[in-house]
């Protein structure tokens, strides 16, 4: 460890803990008023949005490690967890020690030149002015807002400070540069309002803030330059301005990002990287299976609906699928590339859609076997927006769990047998009708005609439409005017980071509307919320008044 | 081959348009269900396999030899005076027994400089080099052989082994009277075996040469080979085209390829069925030959084979005169059978000699005396100069796995 290392893990606790301590009163001194209830001031940045902040600001070659807060999923999102989670003691010590990792990184001999660019000279021997150009100008990136003239001066003395103690400018610098990143306005997106230009009356974010709201959502990763000069310069409050840097996010390939990030939420599929199945039933699925049959759904969503800009509901129906040679095996496909591509499965692969793709089949499943329980219920709350009751404590599974019984050979055969009872009946009879279809795919998502020997029985139904097999399934929920709403309420309960609220039912319907009217595109749909002046109200209420008013004036006529 | 399936029949794996290589009609596709389901309404075009693993195989007749061989080390410690060899006897001090031999003999192994080749192939080290290294560390001049990949340079007695002539002694003969083979040459003599399944004549000198050394005996066996012996580095794959029945035809091609690409593995370490592989290019990989299914019995005719034979720190092959190839076939699910004809010493050795003696300390053999052994019981193809065999009659038994096979595009080959 050279002595620069060490003297910022000796200096770093203390003084940065007493830094962000300090920034925090100043920031929190010149905040604007604070937000009514139920509309988030401040949404922690998740894990992925760290990572790609951090990559943006300093460049991808910055390792970061160490373990993050674990985020937390409401309402299905993680996205409406953001503005519910807090900072626990333990958490901020990890996230000082994943800070503490990159500002050594970015003052090191290998990095300074580039992202510090100057030091301590003859003039200014101790380096006040090359700290003032570095915080003014990374103070910007981090906390995605100028610093105020006080933030600056307390940076800089900050910095001073350190390497005094420490005899070394950079290793000071690192110190501050690390509590900068330990801090709230970098972890949290912070909502500042301003009187809305539109409606003095009401308040709306500032353009710092509809910055970060506009790049989180779009790009799931923190504002580019261009974005920050808008908010600068003001034309990010105007309609014009707004429209025209949101149409340039989205035009950019790095909104492909942000539609990951979304369904990648919205799907669970952060699930699939800690996904293990019994290596003695299923062989064939590795532990590297379910982080590429993650990637496989995300790719093909990606290609189909934020490349080609296809129907949403296209998704349950299609045969395209990506595919690598790591997956390939469990399709029982030939696939000659050296890398992922689109293929197009055969017309007669009983693989259609979505619902058909590993991702799904081996997450909604038992470690050793399928459960079309699991996936009838991911089915009506993931893609339907329903809420299925969780079993009582007391029921008893030992029917179906046992796939060897020879008298009950078949999943649909033991699950039958476990309805008996009336209470399990009235919540499978929501979710077994549509997972039963599935169970022609075994618990890692392989295809198999029969089970025990017998043949499978894909018959199933979704309200009073029925069908024969997973094909049928696809296209009912493809016709099921459900599904695309719940992807669009979906939609803007992630940009807002929060449960949507009573009042924001008009928005949600008009979301609705929109997404049909253009075929069920998500960039038409990521646009209109990107667009909605309610994604940057202040509060609920705005809204709300809205809708009375309008209630009224139809009344009135 | 019916005429329906000359107009081309249904593959639907087939028809994934791919355009960087063509996709072989890998569909052994009825087996893309379970065996007990429902049969597809056609037969499939082709089967393809990839080889899990190519073994000498061993009975387990515990009276078939009277010791184990011994081992280099074995042979070294006998060797030495008496006091100097209660200095190194007992298996705690095996290592340093290996090390003190290495030091005595004269045994090399240096680095080259170079890394591996691509998929674990042997890196190209010019003659110049090799000289160099020679030189630099006095390894006698025209000795030596590249190994680990061609990152190293060994001298030792797997690599050189008529340097060490007094190891070449200790090697049992297999004594049992039951052999893994087929009868190659049309006789039944003193010299033949009986195989597994009761046939008479096998001819099998590589049992009886090498069938008492220690790998072949503990590991040898089918029961315990096939699950233990997985080869990963560049599978064989076995093709069988124009297939109308997969039970019974009496025209197939049988096609023999190296994978391009290690074979992928399950999460319980065994290979992973369907599988996509490359074929590999290199034309001294290419091999074809009819043959005949009845019963689910795959049957060729005889030809001349080559395999490469890549695993850990050995890029070799085997090539086998003569051969037959006998299979079991359980379309969808499995190949498993025997690779039956002349051997030849040439391949043997290379992989012995690559093996270095660190190779030879792990397997306890001795390089010497199976090199002599080989040679002594070698019972084909003589040479016309020398009048010495240059080929031993043997059996090697396979497992494969179903795969997809990709073929190189024309600009490849």
């Amino acid at each position: 460890m050279d002595r620069m290392s060490k003297g910022i893990r000796i200096g770093s606790a203390a003084t940065a803990l007493c830094a962000a301590a300090t920034i925090l009163l100043a920031g929190g001194a010149s905040r604007a008023d604070p937000p009514e209830a139920g509309v988030p001031a401040l949404r922690r940045l998740t894990e992925a949005q760290y990572r790609a902040t951090v990559g943006d600001i300093f460049g991808p070659d910055i390792k970061i490690s160490g373990r993050f807060e674990p985020d937390l999923r409401v309402g299905g999102l993680l996205a409406a967890g953001t503005s519910a989670v807090s900072l626990t003691p333990s958490g901020a010590e990890q996230y000082e020690q994943i800070a503490r990792g990159i500002a050594e990184q970015v003052v090191d001999n290998a990095h300074r030149d580039r992202l510090v660019g100057c030091g301590p000279s003859p003039a200014d021997p101790e380096g006040a002015a090359c700290a003032e150009r570095f915080f003014q100008t990374m103070g910007l990136r981090l906390y995605r807002r100028p610093l105020t003239p006080g933030e600056t001066g307390l940076a800089v003395a900050q910095t001073l400070a350190s390497a005094r103690t420490l005899h070394d400018f950079h290793a000071g610098l690192a110190v501050m540069l690390a509590s900068m990143l330990s801090d709230l306005p970098f972890l949290f997106q912070v909502d500042r309002m301003v009187p809305d230009p539109a409606n003095r009356s009401a308040q709306t974010l500032d353009a710092w803030s509809r910055a970060s709201k506009l790049s989180y959502f779009l790009w799931n990763s923190t504002p580019d330059a261009e974005l920050l000069d808008a908010a600068r310069d003001g034309t990010l409050m105007t309609q014009a301005g707004l429209a025209r840097q949101v149409d340039r996010l989205m035009a950019s390939p790095r909104f492909e990002t942000g539609v990951t990030a979304f369904f990648d939420d919205f799907l669970q599929l952060e699930g699939m990287m800690s996904l293990s199945k019994d290596s003695v039933i299923y062989p064939a699925f590795r532990s590297s299976a379910g982080p590429a049959a993650r990637e496989q759904t995300l790719r093909t969503i990606v290609t189909l609906l934020a490349q080609e800009n296809g129907d949403y509901r296209d998704l349950f129906t299609t045969r395209r699928v990506a595919m690598n040679r790591q997956l390939s095996p469990l399709y029982r496909l030939a696939y000659a590339p050296r890398d992922w591509s689109m293929v197009t499965l055969p017309s007669d692969d009983p693989r259609v859609g979505l619902l058909t793709q590993i991702s799904f089949l081996a997450l909604h499943s038992h470690e050793g076997r399928s459960s079309p329980t699991l996936r009838g219920k991911a089915l009506r709350e993931v893609l339907m927006c329903q809420h299925i009751p969780t079993p009582p404590a007391n029921v008893n599974f030992t029917i179906v769990q046992d796939t060897s019984n020879p008298n009950l050979r078949t999943t649909r055969e033991r699950l039958k047998a476990h309805l008996d009872d009336e209470e399990c009946a009235s919540c499978h009879k929501l979710t077994d009708p549509m997972g039963l279809t599935l169970d022609s795919f075994d618990g890692a998502g392989q295809f198999r005609a029969q089970e025990n020997g017998v043949a499978i029985d894909t018959s199933g139904s979704l309200g009073t439409v029925k069908f024969a097999d997973a094909a049928g399934l696809g296209q009912a929920l493809h016709d099921d005017p459900q599904v695309p709403q719940c992807l669009a309420q979906s939609a803007w309960r992630y940009a807002v980071g929060r449960d949507a609220l009573a009042s924001e039912a008009p928005v949600t319907a008009a979301l609705n509307t929109g997404f049909a009217q253009s075929g069920f595109r998500i960039r038409a749909l990521f646009r209109q919320i990107a667009t909605d002046r309610h994604f940057f109200a202040a509060t609920s209420l705005a809204p709300a008044r809205a809708v009375a008013a309008r209630s009224l004036s139809r009344r009135a006529s | 081959m019916n005429a329906k399936r000359r107009m081309g029949g249904k593959c639907p794996s087939a028809r994934m348009q791919l355009a960087i290589v063509s996709v072989l009609a890998a569909c052994a596709g009825m087996a893309a269900v379970p065996a007990h389901a429902t049969p597809a309404p056609l037969a499939p075009a082709s089967l393809s396999f990839a080889l899990t693993n190519i073994y000498v195989p061993s009975t387990d007749d515990d009276t078939a030899c009277r010791a184990l061989s011994l081992s280099s080390a074995d042979l070294f410690l006998q060797s030495l005076p008496p006091a100097e060899r209660a200095k190194y006897e007992g298996t705690e001090k095996a290592q340093e027994l290996r090390q003190y031999m290495g030091r005595k003999l004269g045994f090399k192994m240096v680095p080259t400089g170079h890394a591996s080749g691509a998929n674990g192939s042997m890196a190209q080290v010019t003659a110049a080099e090799i000289d160099a290294l020679r030189q630099k560390y006095n390894i006698p001049k025209g000795k030596g052989v590249l190994s680990f990949l061609g990152t190293r340079f060994a001298y030792d007695s797997c690599t050189d082994p008529e340097d060490f002539l007094f190891l070449a002694k200790g090697n049992q003969p297999y004594l049992g009277k039951v052999a893994y083979g087929i009868d190659l040459d049309g006789h039944t003599g003193k010299n033949s075996f009986t195989g597994v399944d009761g046939q008479q004549g096998v001819d099998n000198e590589l049992i009886r040469a090498t069938g008492c050394s220690f790998a072949t005996r503990d590991y040898g066996t089918p029961k315990v080979a096939d699950n233990v012996i997985t080869s990963t580095g560049s599978p064989t794959l076995v093709e069988i085209t124009d297939v109308d029945d997969p039970m019974n035809d009496d025209d197939v091609t049988v096609h023999v390829y190296a994978s391009a690409n290690p074979l992928e593995i399950t999460g319980q370490g065994k290979g992973m069925a369907w599988a996509s592989l490359d074929v590999d290019p290199d034309p001294r990989f290419q091999t074809q030959v009819k043959g005949r299914i009845r019963n689910g019995e795959l049957i060729t005719d005889q030809f001349d084979l080559r395999v490469r034979l890549r695993e850990q720190i050995v890029d070799s092959y085997r090539e086998v005169r003569q051969a037959r190839i006998h299979a079991t076939i359980k379309p969808g699910e499995s190949i498993e059978g025997g690779i039956y004809g002349y051997h030849t010493l040439a391949s043997i050795e290379d992989g012995y000699r690559q093996s270095t003696q660190i190779g030879g300390d792990l397997t306890r053999m001795s390089c010497p005396a199976l090199f002599k052994a080989i040679r002594s019981h070698a019972d084909a193809f003589p040479d016309p100069k020398t009048g010495r065999n240059t080929a031993i009659s043997s059996a090697l038994r396979f497992r494969g796995i179903p795969a997809f096979l990709i073929k190189p595009t024309r600009e490849a080959l």
